[in-house]
């Protein structure tokens, strides 16, 4: 099962971020969550068919169920982790 | 050489070489250096710095030259003299060639390409480029160091000067003519949800909003300065819609907010984004 990365927008909204396939042979999805969340965002890494559910109702999921928050560099670092 | 035999005698072990040296001494052996009795070939250097152009006789294992010329010479290899002989020329201030002495038959230099000739020229400034060369027993067989430069760029196998492209690199791609090459720096084709179908150097793809994604980069592009190529999405019976750089978010280097759109310019969710990011 594939996975996805979910924040909430300033506006509310539920943004929803697809790894690649090409990253996730080199880096965790937590690596990649960490990148490609804006600065500051909590986020959270749910099953994709639980997408709909999520999108649908921006305020499901709450901010304790947060997995991580986004990084500050939008690059990887050099060993992948942060 | 002398020759080193012990005739008449037992097999004996265990002898060092000063033991062997007495044997000698003592009129069983016939006299030889102690290098030769164990049969260890002397590690001596020839090393020569010509100042014009010259015969280089190798005369020792390893023959290293060092040219320190106030103008290009030519330096002419004689014939080595024993199996693994090395010459060793490196290149200097001016042009240095490197000859056989002979301009055809053996000795010939032959390249790691499989390759053959008969001079070498390191060019003017190349001060680190040198050609080794092995004697054979026969030729000279050669390896090259440092920019080995070829003059039209055509060996696939050669090093380039800055700015050259190998030739066969455009006959891989179909390239013809003298413009030059820009590749791709990242690609993606995504669906209406996000979901990535395939990618180059793409480490995710975010869904804002209906019609509004944002595709991150895994090793960020050179600047923000790049052209991002999108296309258009025809539905049968809809009508025609277009992917393309949104106005949302500036381009970053590691990011690119994108969105499908139709004429009117409203968010629509397509089935197939596809972007490439060119720089």
């Amino acid at each position: 099962m594939s996975q996805v990365i979910i924040y909430r927008q300033d506006n509310g909204a539920v943004a929803a971020v697809h790894p690649t396939d090409e990253a996730l042979t080199v880096y965790a999805i937590d690596a990649i969550a960490r990148k490609d969340v804006p600065f500051g965002k909590q986020y959270k890494i749910i099953d994709a068919e639980e997408l709909p559910t999520y999108l649908s109702m921006p305020n499901a999921w709450s901010i304790d169920d947060a997995d991580g928050l986004g990084a500050e560099s939008d690059v990887f670092p050099p060993d992948g982790n942060y | 050489m002398g020759n080193v035999t012990i005739p008449q005698l037992p097999a004996v072990t265990g002898l060092t070489g000063n033991e062997l040296v007495v044997l000698a001494q003592l009129g069983v052996m016939k006299s030889a250096s102690i290098s030769e009795i164990l049969g260890l070939t002397p590690t001596t250097v020839q090393g020569l710095s010509p100042t014009a152009a010259s015969v280089i006789i190798p005369s020792a294992p390893s023959t290293i030259v060092v040219p320190k010329v106030t103008g290009a010479i030519t330096l002419t290899i004689n014939p080595g003299t024993t199996l693994g002989q090395r010459v060793l020329v490196y290149g200097g201030a001016y042009a240095i060639t490197v000859q056989s002495n002979v301009s055809s038959d053996s000795p010939e230099f032959i390249y790691t390409d499989g390759s053959t000739g008969y001079s070498w020229t390191i060019p003017a400034s190349a001060y680190t480029q040198y050609i080794s060369m092995i004697w054979d027993g026969g030729n000279w067989r050669c390896t090259t160091s440092g920019q080995t430069i070829v003059a039209a760029a055509t060996q696939s196998n050669a090093a380039l000067q800055l700015g050259q492209v190998n030739a066969s690199v455009l006959s891989i791609l179909n390239a013809t003519g003298a413009a030059p090459v820009y590749a791709c720096r990242a690609w993606v084709l995504f669906d209406s949800t996000g979901a990535v179908k395939a990618s180059g150097n793409v480490s995710s793809v975010t869904k804002n909003s209906t019609g509004d994604y944002t595709v991150n980069f895994i090793t960020a592009l050179p600047d923000a300065n790049y052209s991002t190529v999108s296309n258009n999405y025809r539905i049968e019976g809809t009508g025609m819609y277009f992917a393309a750089r949104n106005n949302l978010a500036a381009q970053t280097a590691g990011s690119c907010r994108v969105a499908s759109i139709d004429y009117q310019g409203s968010f629509h969710d397509i089935a197939e984004n596809h972007y490439a990011f060119f720089r």
